[in-house]
């Protein structure tokens, strides 16, 4: 049996692990809050952008002289793959089903061969795809200084990706993030970027409100198109970086609450063990002093 | 007839004005454009220049912008900017820090296009100054 001040040691170093993973845990419940606040007044902008996109882009489709950022550049030999992580660990799954993610996508896309370049957010993104992927990794972006992500950093990202495409550096640009749908869950998802995936079943429920609407435009569709396009590419990694702090933060919260949990299972079992162990050395001695006086 | 227009003013990261005004005013990239109620389906790109948002006859709001999109339809106008300043309810500290920020971006930037709108941005900011 374990000497009783290891087994004290033991008690006393997890209780206070405890504390650490239950102040974690309010801090990323805290967080959450903000975060979720966030990407709900980040909402409306995306929405009324998607809607505008969706009604231009219909008066598009299946014409030659739609821009490239809409239809795409007609290839799909290179691939971008733009991966959003968190720049902090201790939140459980959350970069992993990001990662895991992505690398399927890489080896399926690698299997059919095709060209693969990573743009990789976040510095935990960072640590677990370098190693298997390091030489396909275009460019990294560390927000870890930020304090609040904005659409300073998604532009950033955006202009990015534009200038690369345009120097024909990929055809097909995709977004990895972590969409947030509770605290308890959190889906890794990929979006397309380039060429714009048009929402098809939204597009369906929008038509019947705007059936009727001719729309006149100003400079016409193609010069707005233009300028839109753009726009929307940083609106959508915005969206996906707001996306990602909710999950991080839910992620945080929920494997931090697991954590405490089990620490203090741990602790319940540490405490009968030491008991015991206690009782028994004392036991042990009331013998050793009983049979030495009757020995005498 | 209604009288009295749906306006949304949203940014990226926030709403800036929602609610139902007389007309507004916004800077279309042909040309400066008043939206009153019943006006014809219209989307416009937006330059750099002011959005007067009109709540009754004597009461307006202004805002600077950096350009953005404008979606109007049936009574409901939807203006979506990047950037924008609020020219009315700004404090003075306000003023000087964005006046500073522009004359940075001024003297930094070399594109004839982008220089000439933060000109033009640095302009209305000293017009509007209170």
């Amino acid at each position: 049996m374990a000497n009783l001040k290891e087994l004290r040691n033991r008690i006393s170093s997890v209780s206070s692990t405890q504390k650490i993973t239950k102040a974690m845990q309010m801090v990323a419940a805290s967080k959450l809050r903000r975060a979720q606040e966030n990407v709900e007044t980040a909402r409306p902008y995306s929405d009324k952008l998607g809607d505008i996109l969706n009604n231009l882009s219909a008066s598009f489709s299946g014409q030659d002289n739609a821009p490239e950022l809409l239809a795409g550049n007609g290839n799909d030999k290179s691939h971008l793959l733009i991966v959003a992580t968190s720049e902090r660990g201790l939140c459980g799954g959350f970069n992993t089903s990001i990662v895991k993610l992505v690398k399927e996508h890489i080896s399926q896309l690698k299997g059919e061969g095709k060209e693969v370049k990573l743009i990789v957010i976040g510095k935990k993104g960072k640590e677990l795809l370098q190693r298997d992927f390091g030489q396909e990794i275009i460019d990294i972006y560390d927000f870890s200084e930020v304090k609040d992500l904005g659409f300073i950093e998604a532009e950033k990202v955006a202009e990015n990706i534009l200038s690369l495409f345009e120097e024909g550096k990929f055809d097909i640009c995709s977004l990895y993030f972590a969409k947030f749908e509770s605290v308890l869950s959190q889906v890794p998802i990929c979006q397309k970027l380039i060429p714009f995936d048009i929402e098809s079943e939204v597009e369906e429920e929008k038509e019947k409100d705007i059936e009727n609407i001719c729309y006149e435009y100003e400079p016409d569709e193609e010069d707005i198109l233009k300028e839109l396009l753009p726009k929307n590419l940083s609106v959508q990694i915005l969206r996906a970086l707001l996306e990602n702090v909710a999950s991080e933060f839910g992620a945080r919260l929920t494997a931090m609450d697991n954590a405490t949990r089990n620490a203090s299972d741990m602790i319940d079992d540490l405490t009968i063990t030491y008991n015991r162990s206690r009782q028994a050395s004392i036991t042990s001695e009331l013998i050793e002093i009983i049979s030495g006086a009757e020995a005498l | 007839m209604s009288s009295k227009l749906n306006f949304d003013f949203v940014s990226p990261m926030s709403s800036i004005f929602s609610g139902e005004v007389d007309g507004v005013l916004i800077p279309a990239k042909e040309g400066d454009a008043e939206i009153l109620p019943q006006h014809a389906p219209f989307m416009t790109a937006l330059r750099v220049g002011i959005v007067e948002i009109r709540l009754t006859d004597s009461e307006n709001l202004k805002f600077l912008i950096d350009g953005g999109f404008a979606d109007i339809a049936l009574d409901q106008v939807t203006l979506l900017a990047e950037r924008s300043f609020d020219l009315v309810e700004s404090s003075k500290e306000d003023f000087d820090k964005i006046i500073n920020d522009v004359t940075k971006d001024i003297e930094e930037s070399e594109d004839g296009e982008e220089k000439e709108d933060l000109l033009i941005k640095k302009e209305i900011l000293e017009a509007n100054y209170s």
